[in-house]
């Protein structure tokens, strides 16, 4: 089962990396995150611990639901609802994935834990997307997926206390929110969600 | 030995059942009535009672193609197990499969280009595109499976995994990569439509498209057994449970039944796929094989470096 659910997140991840379409992109981002909680559940019910219930249950709650619906709704807004020009195109977007998951896997080779391993590779695929992309809504979704892997690194290795895990995923759903209203403002003052518009600013 | 002939020899007789069977899915998913499961063998039939008809501008390699071609697939069917193996065969290397394989492959563009009609040269071109994309991706599957099983040799690598309880993640991943191959190497729906001879998107067929009467058959005949050799393939390196290792009755007869089910499966899916997702531009292709490029290695240092 729980190799079955890593292999789903890393198959996410490396799909999420080289597409271009918003809605595919949030799409996967959901699937992975139902994935991580599947996850979460599976661990609290071997060890029987509570704090892996809660966790499940808030990444079920946050990322599951109300990120993608609030992220949809904010690419409804827009006119063009794929990237046109990426900063790393597909094909070298997929090629850079693979480099650096093997080198992920080359560095972490004593950590004897499937899912510390993927968590790396999730903070490293979210910074690939986060730098390949222009639009912002894709940019927030690089950053998602980044915390995705946090939240494993962290159930698998470390023993954070609730509290802070909590705090995690509250900010979370403030930057999404945050994201959602400012994409639809910089959609309405710009007519489009383009970053590079933001230097326009300065005059 | 001789159930392996046998096997074999099932699975020629029986490509075209699935090509007619994966057909007939799709006109039913579309919604109309469709041609009978039994089609391919009535064309075929058809076509070989036709004579050939060469062009005067053509050389030797119109001649001699089709009948390399076709001899090409049969020999590759007999390198492969389909629901029986034993492990201790002296064929099989993956290497050979492969390489005979692109036998195929590599007449069908020379057809392509032999006769000097534009269309024919355009497909090679494009074939050989994607087929330069494509090969790398399979030999890092090679490499997977060999970290995995500690074999190159097919049949011993499908008694491995047909006893292997416990499935690892990077087996899945390696899993999804071969499908992407499968699908770019048998010009299946993202890569190529298969159905289509409209000479703008046309890969496959713009190579054939000067072939009649009796070469046809042969062509039609070897790539409808590519087709079912690719995924028996699969079905045997990533997914063998419940395959036959010893000759008994009642494990040929649950070997047979499990094996049609895994085959009707994935012929579903390749039917969804191609009914419910458009044909790529050519140049977005690469891509779709970087992706499966990035599967290969992501599954290769998962095995390796656990």
């Amino acid at each position: 089962m729980l190799e079955i659910l890593s292999a789903v997140i890393l198959i996410s991840a490396i799909i999420m990396s080289s597409l271009r379409r918003v809605n595919l992109l949030i799409r996967g981002f959901s699937v992975q995150s139902l994935a991580i909680s599947l996850v979460c559940f599976t661990l609290g019910f071997k060890t029987g611990e509570v704090h892996y219930y809660i966790i499940g249950a808030l990444t079920l709650l946050v990322k599951t639901l109300i990120i993608p619906i609030v992220a949809s709704k904010s690419v409804r807004e827009l006119k063009i609802n794929r990237e046109m020009k990426l900063i790393i195109d597909g094909y070298w977007s997929s090629i850079l994935t693979a480099l650096s998951i093997a080198t992920t896997y080359v560095f972490l080779d004593n950590f004897n834990n499937d899912f510390v391993k993927a968590g790396f590779v999730l903070m490293v695929l979210g910074g690939i997307i986060l730098i390949g992309r222009k639009k912002a809504i894709s940019q927030m979704i690089g950053f998602l997926v980044m915390e995705n892997g946090l939240v494993l690194f962290e159930i698998s290795m470390i023993k954070m206390t609730l509290i802070i895990e909590i705090l995690i995923i509250l900010e979370v759903l403030m930057l999404s929110v945050i994201m959602g209203v400012m994409v639809f403002y910089i959609n309405k003052a710009f007519d489009t969600v383009n970053t590079d518009y933001l230097s326009n600013i300065k005059e | 030995m001789i159930i392996n002939i046998i096997q074999s020899m099932i699975l020629i007789i029986a490509a075209p059942l699935f090509s007619g069977i994966l057909k007939r899915i799709k006109a039913i998913l579309r919604g109309y009535e469709g041609a009978p499961v039994l089609q391919p063998y009535f064309d075929i039939k058809k076509l070989l009672s036709k004579e050939r008809v060469i062009s005067k501008s053509s050389s030797f390699i119109t001649t001699v193609g089709p009948i390399i071609i076709l001899s090409a697939a049969i020999l590759s069917a007999f390198l492969t197990p389909v629901f029986f193996t034993a492990g201790n065969e002296l064929i099989g290397n993956m290497f050979i499969l492969i390489f005979i394989l692109s036998i195929i492959k590599f007449f069908n563009t020379l057809i392509g280009l032999d006769c000097a009609c534009t269309f024919g040269g355009m497909g090679s071109s494009r074939e050989m595109f994607i087929y330069m994309f494509a090969e790398p991706v399979v030999f890092l599957i090679l490499a997977f499976v060999y970290f995995e099983t500690k074999s190159f040799n097919i049949y011993k690598i499908a008694k491995l995994n047909a006893v292997r309880t416990d499935i690892s993640s990077a087996h899945i991943v390696a899993a999804i990569a071969f499908l992407i191959w499968l699908i770019a190497e048998n010009a299946r729906m993202p890569v190529d439509n298969p159905e289509t001879h409209l000479e703008l998107t046309m890969v496959h067929e713009a190579m054939i498209l000067d072939i009649s009467g009796r070469d046809l058959a042969y062509i039609e005949l070897a790539s409808a057994i590519k087709l079912a050799i690719f995924l028996t393939i699969f079905i045997n390196i990533f997914l063998p449970f419940g395959m036959a290792v010893s000759l008994s009755a009642a494990a040929l007869i649950k070997a047979v039944i499990l094996y049609l089910i895994k085959m009707l499966v994935f012929l579903l899916i390749i039917a969804i796929v191609e009914i419910s997702i458009a044909k790529f531009r050519l140049f977005r292709v690469p891509e779709l094989i970087a992706a499966s490029f990035s599967f290969a290695i992501a599954a290769i240092s998962m095995m390796y470096f656990s």
